[in-house]
């Protein structure tokens, strides 16, 4: 029996999370350490780990809940920017001019640090100002929306706006974020130089035990009985209510994790990219996320952190090769798993495997009592 | 504190199409079901969709237990206050299994709480329960949506019971069922009214199910054209003319076209 939307939750997934904590925990930075991993490509899958923290939170508010944000990007901004604006606090005074300011604000004339800059000295403002921001402004839009009962489509198109109004804002100058060219040339981090091999081994570690952590944390909350209500929610709204469920109250937490898993996601990446521009932030790159979760299998998890990986990485060979063609290719992606394969990788996996001689088709196991026999037919 | 609901002057109106007219309507606490018959469009599902806040009437007041005003409550909260509704098409989560379906239904409802804490063994003895009262304890893994119409209504019933209302609004419980499932869930019926202390408000087209239903001595109400039209036992109303003319019938004469 195939199914759309199966929720994993037999345990043996957890084999899957030693798998993958075995792999990427340990594997890759051994491997850098003895030398059969370059230093770069141990930073490119840093960069991924740390983008499929994001295609999590996607999957918990489209691919469990059946609400499409266009805005994810926004958040994982948040995230980017906060930390940016830290290690640009880091290193003013050492750039090209020595001026206490980061180096765009000399280009534009500004001398003076901005008042909304100064408590990002701080590292612990920066972090609690890159995961925390970003899962309250989550937080007000739900409130904003789904209080009021806006409808998904709507929603979708919302928050896509948002996104857009967010990128043209960080484009301008004014804005004293960078501008077009947004922040980068960063220094070092909590002291420690970017430039050595051994800080960037520190920063892909971090990234993939967040990750582990972070999928861990999204595991749990799909097995609790709030993920029970999120699928419901995704499946039939409406019924929801009248079994006494305060619906908008779940659609508010779950996009406010979400907000905060993306935010999380951009604070491991801008260290280890070195750069966060608006660019990442606007329109294109939320809507690239769902690309991300769909191709990947949503509603499953893994499917978001496989998606999230694989295409990123086909992204970097293929870029490499044809830059042009790109987003053609990632559109034709799309196109292709929304009609042949609707369960994304994860189902093709599934479907494969149900495949191999002597496994059973998975029934959930759950728990009923074992004394309470099937009677036979009382009624 | 004995009238269980309160319907008064109730006039709901769809864009100058009047669903109900100043409908009055009491429910006394002591009546355990109270059947609602009428032709179509005579407001029977428009009266639920008012109290289970689905639908705003013009003027009106509705008060649950002598004291809850239930107009203008968000309809999450009319269900936690114990009005709890049946849909005229089997509502569950298909792709939920049957216990998980009982899960979204019994226990908490609050986004927090249900985050934080697991299932309790207290929670899930009272499902198996309810599923075995359902005949649905052997399913309890399925995926609802692989159960046939019948299991899927008996499945919906459950989860309303698993709730324990104060008041069940059912809307056509037996369609589509087949005759061994309307009997069934007649004893189902039945079985709930003896066993507990929930009262049963229960829209029906089916005149034979209503009949085997009212042997209880249930009081009936015939709605027609959005107001009442009769109300009193099975064979008071059955025998009211206006109620013939209206919906019942005359039996054999109607539309026989003349040779």
């Amino acid at each position: 029996m195939t199914r759309a939307w199966s929720t994993p939750t037999r345990d043996a997934d957890l084999l899957w999370v030693g798998a993958f904590g075995v792999v990427f925990v340990l594997g890759l930075p051994l491997a850098n350490w003895t030398g059969f991993l370059s230093d770069y490509y141990l930073n490119l899958f840093g960069k991924y780990l740390a983008l499929a923290v994001l295609a999590l939170g996607m999957d918990l508010i489209w691919g469990y809940t059946g609400v499409l944000s266009l805005g994810q990007a926004i958040f994982f901004g948040i995230g980017a920017y906060s930390i940016g604006m830290h290690m640009m606090l880091e290193g003013s005074g050492k750039g090209v001019y020595g001026e206490p300011v980061p180096d765009f604000m000399v280009w534009n004339q500004v001398y003076q640090l901005p008042l909304f800059w100064k408590p990002y000295k701080y590292v612990l403002f920066a972090l609690a100002s890159s995961v925390l921001l970003p899962a309250a402004l989550a937080a007000l839009i739900g409130l904003l929306t789904f209080r009021r009962r806006l409808r998904d489509t709507y929603f979708a198109i919302l928050t896509q706006a948002i996104a857009f109004a967010v990128w043209l804002m960080l484009n301008r100058n004014e804005m004293r974020l960078g501008g077009t060219n947004g922040l980068t040339d960063f220094k070092s981090i909590l002291g420690f130089s970017l430039s050595a091999p051994a800080t960037l081994r520190a920063l892909y570690t971090i990234t993939a035990l967040s990750l582990a952590a972070a999928f861990l944390l999204s595991r749990r909350l799909v097995r609790s009985k709030t993920g029970l209500v999120l699928q419901a929610i995704r499946d039939n709204e409406r019924r929801l209510e009248f079994l006494g469920y305060d619906v908008s109250g779940y659609k508010i937490l779950v996009f406010a994790i979400s907000g905060a898993l993306a935010g999380v996601s951009g604070l491991l990446y801008a260290p280890q990219v070195g750069i966060i521009t608006p660019s990442q932030v606007g329109v294109l790159p939320s809507l690239e996320i769902v690309i991300w979760v769909a191709f990947g299998g949503r509603g499953t998890l893994w499917g978001a952190l496989l998606g999230a990986i694989s295409i990123n990485w086909l992204r970097s060979v293929l870029t490499g090769s044809y830059p042009r063609l790109w987003p053609i290719i990632l559109g034709s992606l799309f196109v292709t798993v929304i009609l042949l394969f609707p369960q994304g990788l994860v189902g093709v996996g599934s479907r494969l495997g149900a495949l191999l001689p002597g496994r059973a088709p998975s029934v959930r196991a759950r728990a009923v009592p074992a004394h309470a026999e099937p009677p036979s037919e009382r009624i | 504190m004995d009238t269980l609901l309160y319907v008064e002057g109730l006039t709901v109106s769809f864009d100058g199409f009047l669903a109900l007219r100043n409908l009055n309507l009491i429910l006394e606490r002591w009546e355990k079901i109270r059947l609602l018959i009428g032709p179509n469009g005579a407001g029977k599902t428009t009266l639920f969709d008012v109290l289970t806040g689905q639908v705003e009437p013009v003027t009106g007041r509705v008060i649950f237990e002598d004291r809850l005003d239930l107009l203008g409550l968000r309809k999450h909260r009319i269900a936690t206050h114990g009005v709890i509704r049946k849909f005229q098409t089997p509502s569950i989560f298909p792709r939920h299994t049957v216990f998980e379906n009982m899960r979204l239904s019994s226990g908490h409802k609050g986004c927090l709480a249900n985050t934080v804490s697991g299932e309790t063994a207290v929670e899930t003895d009272r499902i198996a329960s309810v599923l075995e009262q359902v005949a649905l304890l052997p399913h309890a893994n399925e995926l609802a949506g692989t159960l046939s119409h019948g299991q899927k209504q008996w499945l919906e019933m459950a989860m309303l019971l698993v709730q324990s209302p104060t008041l069940l609004l059912l809307d056509e419980p037996v369609a589509g069922m087949t005759r061994t499932e309307k009997e069934k869930t007649a004893a189902l019926l039945e079985t709930i009214v003896r066993r507990s202390t929930c009262a049963i408000m229960l829209i029906e087209h089916d005149m034979e199910f209503v009949r085997r239903i009212a042997q209880g001595g249930h009081r009936v109400t015939v709605l027609h054209e959005g107001g009442v039209l009769s109300e009193g036992s099975m064979d008071r109303v059955q025998a009211d003319e206006r109620v013939i003319e209206a919906y019942l019938g005359r039996g054999r004469v109607t539309a026989v076209a003349p040779c």
